[in-house]
């Protein structure tokens, strides 16, 4: 069995408290810390950003630059860009071909996805026509084996920058986790299947397409904090209560 | 008093019913049929295979057109890419062509790389600035710096 664990991570699941013992002095300010330390996570998670720009600037277009890889595993970003088409696609934006675009960029010299996003972003308006630029950031991929589990990680940033004034539009980091299933159960068991998993995953290269594809769907989906539905959608402009814009 | 098969029958029923909600929240409605265009593009980007990324392409064109579905954004214009990779430069222009009718947003792209596709046929066109002719192989040298 496998399990999904996303990046809200920082909920309810902490220690049970009895109400009786939250006046006494001694044990309180602990638990103040711990109190401060879940709402800060908490807070992490759920990024409240303005809104306002991204409503004035209404992209139409929307460019995935080469993605951006600060990990040492070398096929992610390739594996990135075949899966943030469809998602963004779907949010209503138009999405140029990455099969195309991947092949411009290599024409213009620039093979390192770190020297695309080095350049500024009206330079994509040049080049493309695109009224935004997307940057993709890996900062985390691969497995990691803790003493009753293996977990399967995947973690990249998103940034959508305006091609007209340059101004960041949009941000969101994403985290998806996929166990191997063996939290929670019996110790021993979860033991040998940590063991199983380390032994598979080293012989197997685990499958990261579907965290990715979760990963992106999560950033442009997510309720107040992912985008808002582009002009291809039916209900293009009618969201945009739903994003927080003071 | 119910038999076990029709407590079953029911059991069944509400399982397939929650899965169908659980499908309702995951998967809603797509603006577009995707067909295996994540697929053919896997096969270029990662197994850097462009036939087995055209084939892909043409048997994913050719469902979508049977389903009578949307063909999402882009996958004309890289079939279209694909295509000129080839040296089929007619088919290429089609494409690209279709791409910017179906989504005008990309008509400034498709123009430069129609204006290109002319020149490389010898036929008239004036060359476009801003994009470089895609010639394959790919000058790909990191030698020019970052331009800010």
């Amino acid at each position: 069995m496998t399990k999904m664990a996303t990046q809200r991570r920082g909920g309810a699941g902490g220690a049970e408290q009895k109400p009786n013992q939250a006046v006494s002095a001694p044990s309180a300010p602990p638990r103040l810390c711990v109190a401060i330390l879940l709402c800060t996570l908490a807070g992490c998670a759920y990024q409240e950003q303005d809104y306002s720009k991204l409503f004035a600037s209404n992209p139409r277009s929307i460019l995935v630059a080469p993605v951006r890889n600060d990990t040492t595993n070398l096929d992610s970003p390739e594996v990135v860009e075949a899966v943030v088409t469809r998602p963004l696609a779907e949010r209503g934006y138009y999405v140029f071909p990455l099969i195309l675009t991947d092949a411009l960029f290599k024409d213009l010299g620039l093979s390192e996805a770190g020297h695309v996003q080095e350049l500024q972003p009206q330079r994509f308006r040049e080049l493309f026509g695109a009224d935004a630029v997307l940057f993709v950031v890996i900062t985390d991929w691969g497995s990691k084996y803790m003493v009753m589990d293996a977990a399967v990680v995947v973690e990249m940033d998103f940034t959508l920058y305006d091609t007209r004034s340059g101004e960041e539009l949009w941000r969101s980091s994403q985290r998806v986790q996929q166990s191997t299933g063996t939290a929670g159960s019996d110790p021993i068991a979860a033991l040998i299947g940590a063991a199983i998993g380390y032994v598979l995953n080293e012989t197997f290269e685990p499958n990261y397409r579907p965290l990715a594809a979760q990963a992106a769907r999560q950033a442009f989906d997510a309720p107040r904090s992912g985008l808002p539905l582009g002009p291809y959608s039916p209900q293009h402009g009618a969201d945009r209560a739903a994003y927080p814009a003071p | 008093m119910q038999s076990v098969t029709q407590r079953r029958l029911r059991v069944a029923a509400a399982l397939a019913f929650v899965c169908g909600l659980g499908a309702c929240t995951t998967a809603p409605r797509g603006l577009y049929d995707w067909g295996d265009y994540e697929d053919g593009m896997s096969a270029q980007l990662i197994d850097n295979d462009p036939n087995a990324a055209l084939a892909i392409y043409a048997q994913t064109l050719n469902e979508i057109q049977q389903r009578n579905g949307r063909v999402p954004p882009g996958l004309f214009a890289d079939y279209g890419f694909l295509l000129y990779l080839r040296g089929d430069y007619g088919g290429a222009e089609a494409n690209f062509t279709r791409e910017k009718q179906l989504f005008p947003e990309a008509a400034p792209l498709m123009d430069k790389l129609i204006a290109r596709v002319r020149q490389r046929q010898g036929l008239a066109g004036p060359p476009a600035d801003g994009v470089p002719a895609p010639t394959p192989p790919y000058s790909s040298s990191d030698s020019q710096p970052p331009q800010r």
